[in-house]
């Protein structure tokens, strides 16, 4: 029974205890007695006197808790080495309630409590009595360890104790209330400009609206120096304040320059985002510039090693400028720059198979060249690689425009062949038509003769025969040609000079057409 | 961790009540660790001589034993080279009712009467059981050689 009690206030104390933070009350252990030892109360395990004394089957006693550790680790009795069950342990109550009355002291004796009692009772004195038993100041904030006796001295002074401002009537920190006079709403404030007394909360409202309070004009801040109690600003100041006049103008421009500011700020902040950009921008072109000065300083190497070839490009793309500038002019002057074309081309076509062949050769040395660069070179490898690739298409893509100009040329040539040819065709006629009508005039000599050996039948009319015989020579011309030229050459030395040329004009002229 | 009220208790009265023949004197630095010294008891080869000993009390203590050892060389069959002794309450005979004040008494029981059926010391039970009394004379040498403050 008392050791069911003891336990029940001391598990009592521990939950309480663990409810306010605190250490337990005490350790049943470390009691002091005052009774000299008595070796016959104590446990032979903790050597002091017992506490819930346990008797083995063999007759031992010890206390529960000694036993029951005592047991795990060897199953004998300590004292006889007896086996003991832990089952079989059972309770000696008379010796508990010995041992129960011990007189203790307070285990805070050593801070100074004096008190004495049966050891039952030391939990109950400790939790009531006891002031020298540690414990927590009430306040949450401050939360201090100090012995109980010491509590109420310490509440009074607690700089977190909450205390009433006696003129608002709210709960003000202690230590905080100077702090709180200084802002109480409900404390009396005088005005310093017309020296009215009341509370602060009004105060704040007055002060808005004494008319003795020294105020800027309101228009100060467009420059209006006049400062002055706040009663004269309307009454006297107001009329005569040059800015007043301007107010509105004032205050468009007022917006305005916000606005201004604004978008000022917005385009600020555009012109952040963009700057990087630009940035990028800028670098990529640079970039771009490099490529292009490499890609141009390639060019010109393979210009210098293959000038023939450039200058073939160049002299296609000269043609085919100078046709497309020139596509309505004289078509006269079009076949013989043909001609002239063909011509140059021939030419520039043999320069070309030598200098290919150079440029052949130098191109070797040249990729020679870049070979030993990109062994010399491990980092710059990879870009003389990309280099040559971009070489590679850049060599491809001008054979593409020289296949292309090639075609056209041929084009050309071949129209200029074409239409050489009409022309020798139709000099051709015009020739016959030279040589007809010289067989015409040796007809008519021939006959003349003749009639002069032989006197003529009759004379006949001068432009008769000429006009038959044009119609028949156009058959016979066409016959024998080649047999009225040479006949052809003695008439021509006297009348000639002036007919083949004419012929000769008239065909130019009906190519022309 | 703070000391069992045990030790501290049974520290107090190893200084207010020594055995016979025994002082144990806890480390100021180590209230666990003790220097002993236990003379050597009369009508035993070990007479005369003072035999230091170091004691530790583990942890576990008094659920488990103090660990004992000879500083002092020592010829006894219980005993090797290196101080460590056979005691069967150091080891598994060991319960929570005894004290450093029984273990070193055991201790100095033990030197009055060397056990070489239970040796440690193989060669010196050897010695012991062939020739005992040449054994005994040997301890009392090394008594006077080793033992003598």
């Amino acid at each position: 029974m008392a050791s069911d009690s003891i336990k029940d206030s001391t598990s009592n104390h521990d939950r309480k205890d663990r409810d306010l933070g605190e250490e337990p009350l005490y350790d049943p252990r470390s009691l002091q007695y005052l009774e000299p030892t008595q070796a016959s109360l104590q446990c032979s395990v903790c050597c002091e006197y017992f506490t819930e004394p346990v008797s083995a089957p063999c007759g031992h006693t010890f206390c529960r808790s000694c036993i029951e550790q005592a047991l795990e680790v060897r199953s004998g009795c300590p004292l006889c080495r007896t086996t003991i069950d832990p089952s079989s342990l059972y309770e000696v109550i008379a010796l508990s309630r010995i041992c129960d009355e011990l007189l203790v002291y307070c285990p805070h004796k050593a801070l100074g409590c004096n008190h004495t009692c049966q050891r039952i009772q030391i939990g109950q004195h400790l939790k009531d009595d006891c002031i020298y038993i540690g414990t927590l100041c009430r306040v949450e904030e401050c939360r201090k360890k100090l012995l109980k006796k010491d509590l109420s001295e310490h509440m009074e002074s607690c700089p977190y104790k909450r205390v009433d401002c006696l003129m608002c009537n709210t709960k003000v920190q202690k230590s905080q209330l100077s702090e709180h006079h200084k802002t109480c709403p409900a404390e009396s404030v005088t005005c310093p400009h017309c020296e009215t007394t009341r509370t602060r909360l009004r105060h704040m409202e007055h002060i808005k609206e004494c008319p003795r309070q020294i105020i800027p004009c309101s228009l100060s801040e467009f420059g209006c120096p006049w400062t002055g109690p706040r009663l004269e600003l309307e009454a006297t100041h107001i009329p005569q304040c040059p800015y007043e006049a301007i107010r509105g103008f004032l205050g468009i421009s007022k917006t305005r320059m916000e606005a201004l500011e604004q978008e000022n700020k917005q385009l600020r902040g555009m012109f952040h985002d963009i700057r990087p950009q630009v940035q990028q921008l800028r670098d990529q072109v640079s970039e771009l510039a490099e490529s292009v000065q490499l890609m141009t300083q390639q060019e010109q190497q393979q210009a210098a090693n293959g000038g023939g070839n450039g200058a073939y490009g160049g002299a296609i793309g000269m043609y085919g400028y100078m046709d497309n500038m020139y596509p309505h002019q004289g078509s006269q002057h079009q076949p013989m720059l043909s001609r002239n074309d063909s011509y140059d081309m021939v030419l520039a076509g043999d320069g070309i198979g030598e200098n290919e062949n150079e440029m052949r050769i130098m191109n070797r040395n040249n990729s020679l060249g870049a070979e030993s660069m990109v062994s010399n070179g491990g980092g710059v490898a990879v870009d003389a690689h990309e280099l040559l690739i971009s070489e590679n298409e850049r060599i491809k893509s001008e054979l593409e425009t020289l296949t292309a100009g090639l075609a056209s040329l041929e084009l050309k040539q071949n129209m200029a062949i074409m239409t050489e040819s009409m022309r020798m065709q139709e000099e051709v006629q015009s020739l016959r038509a030279v040589c007809h009508g010289l067989r015409m005039q040796m007809h008519y000599l021939l006959l003349e003769q003749q009639n002069r050996h032989h006197p003529p039948p009759g004379p006949p009319p001068p432009g008769s025969p000429a006009g038959g015989n044009n119609k028949s020579g156009g058959s016979g011309g066409a016959g024998g040609p080649g047999g009225s030229v040479p006949g052809g050459g003695r008439p021509l030395s006297t009348s000639g000079p002036l007919r083949p040329r004419f012929a000769d004009g008239l065909g130019r002229q009906e190519t022309k057409l | 961790m703070a000391l069992p009220k045990r030790i501290i208790k049974e520290t107090e009265r190893l200084m207010a009540d020594p055995a016979p023949g025994i002082s144990a004197t806890a480390h100021e630095d180590n209230l666990r660790y003790f220097d002993v010294i236990i003379a050597g008891p009369t009508q035993s080869p070990f007479e005369g001589g003072v035999f230091k000993l170091e004691l530790f009390l583990p942890e576990e203590y008094p659920m488990s034993p103090p660990k004992v050892r000879f500083l002092t060389k020592i010829y006894h069959p219980n005993i090797d080279k290196l101080g460590r002794i056979c005691l069967d309450i150091l080891k598994d005979k060991w319960s929570p009712a005894l004290q450093i004040r029984t273990v070193l008494l055991s201790v100095q029981a033990l030197l009055s009467s060397p056990n070489p059926d239970d040796p440690l010391a193989n060669d010196v039970a050897q010695h012991w059981k062939e020739n005992e009394n040449a054994a005994i004379q040997t301890a009392q040498e090394w008594t006077r050689k080793y033992a003598t403050a």
